[in-house]
């Protein structure tokens, strides 16, 4: 090995041994698998890089901790949002199709907080009119909200978490976010069905409850159909209805709770 | 607020109003950077804070006045100044096509505050 020279006119650190091959520049955008030999005449642009199809967008290159990781969910326009909405309430064409180009979270978190919101503000309301109408005093119930926070979290985390286990568990290769979103923009229906049973009509509201059930109920089904027959499907019969009546005990709890007549304390 | 609540729910209240001010001042904020909004968290979650006083001068009307004739319209006016207030705030974050997405919960935030105002 040779040393450093310590002669003062060159500052030579190292020295290139000879018996090493010159290093010499390479043409890696043309080379084959023998490098510097080219069997081909022509030379043309590598192919662009192509992801693996079905890549899932969660392969970034942040870690979950980061907030970069979930900026990449929340990588919609204003119209996406809107029609991903649209074909929440009005479930005619495929939810999923759309969703699953480019997955947000935007939707999947507002929503629900609006519905909570919307359902504790015309709960209240109309509370507050019975009340005014049998001429008591008006006294408002904060835990209303709390309630509601409390539901329909617990009932967009839970039971799409359920989802995603049992369909991934019988291979249906489903998305968490997929699943969470199908729960998520699902409640957009809910909002103004609330703003709709404000009036006290109770053979109305239970109506209104009704649609905003054949809404949503449809909905949810049809999405968890799409992601449960992407395996061999035997658990088609199984996990559809369960869903169903979570969905209507929900229904029912909201119709209860936020959608009836008040009694007056 | 805590004053007119019902006595047992009046720390609830308290509690409640606090959180909700806390809590949906760094949610919003953390919506407008994860749309990626050009935004520094803390001065967004300042600036909002900061937008609430029209919200503190309503609920001291709401305080002297009971009548809902008046303090409607006085909420009304101090939602709206707020939400204006902020919006143009956000104008400098430059959110191409997703306005939308970042102005409406700062709106729900502020709204949900003016309502529990009117309803105290």
């Amino acid at each position: 090995m040779s040393h450093a020279q310590s002669n003062p006119d060159y500052n030579i650190v190292v020295d290139v041994d000879d018996d090493e091959p010159t290093l010499e520049f390479q043409d890696f955008a043309t080379a084959t698998a023998q490098p510097g030999r080219m069997t081909t005449g022509g030379s043309s642009a590598p192919p662009p890089y192509q992801p693996p199809a079905g890549a899932e967008p969660g392969t970034s290159a942040h870690s979950v901790w980061a907030a970069e990781y979930w900026a990449q969910y929340f990588n919609v326009d204003s119209q996406d949002v809107v029609q991903r909405t649209y074909l929440a309430v009005v479930p005619k064409d495929s939810f999923l199709d759309v969703y699953n180009a480019n997955p947000d979270l935007w939707g999947t978190f507002w929503i629900p907080t609006s519905v909570i919101f919307a359902m504790f503000v015309t709960a209240s309301l109309s509370q507050g009119i019975a009340e005014a109408l049998a001429g008591s005093q008006h006294a408002y119930d904060f835990t209303m909200l709390t309630f509601a926070v409390f539901t329909i979290y617990t009932y967009v985390l839970v039971v799409g978490a359920l989802v995603y286990g049992s369909t991934k568990y019988f291979g249906s290769h489903p998305g968490l976010m997929e699943c969470f979103s199908v729960y998520g923009y699902g409640m957009a229906v809910w909002i103004p069905v609330s703003v709709l049973c404000v009036l006290p009509f109770n053979w109305f509201r239970w109506a209104m409850v009704a649609l905003g059930f054949a809404s949503s109920g449809f909905f949810i089904m049809r999405s968890v159909n799409q992601i449960v027959s992407r395996s061999n499907g035997s658990l088609h019969k199984a996990i559809i209805p369960l869903l169903l009546v979570a969905h209507a005990l929900l229904v029912v709890v909201f119709k209860f709770k936020f959608f009836s007549y008040s009694v007056s304390s | 607020m805590s004053f007119l609540a019902p006595d047992q729910q009046a720390s609830a209240v308290f509690t409640g109003v606090f959180a909700l001010v806390c809590i949906g001042s760094c949610v919003v904020t953390l919506n407008c950077k994860l749309l990626g909004g050009h935004v520094s968290f803390f001065q967004s979650v300042c600036t909002l804070g900061y937008c609430i006083s029209p919200m503190a001068i309503a609920s001291l009307v709401t305080l002297l006045a009971h009548r809902i004739i008046v303090t409607l319209p006085v909420v009304a006016v101090a939602v709206g100044w707020s939400i204006s207030a902020a919006v143009g705030f956000l104008a400098g974050a430059q959110l191409a096509n997703r306005r939308l997405l970042a102005v409406y919960p700062i709106c729900l935030f502020y709204i949900c505050i003016g309502w529990i105002i009117i309803i105290s």
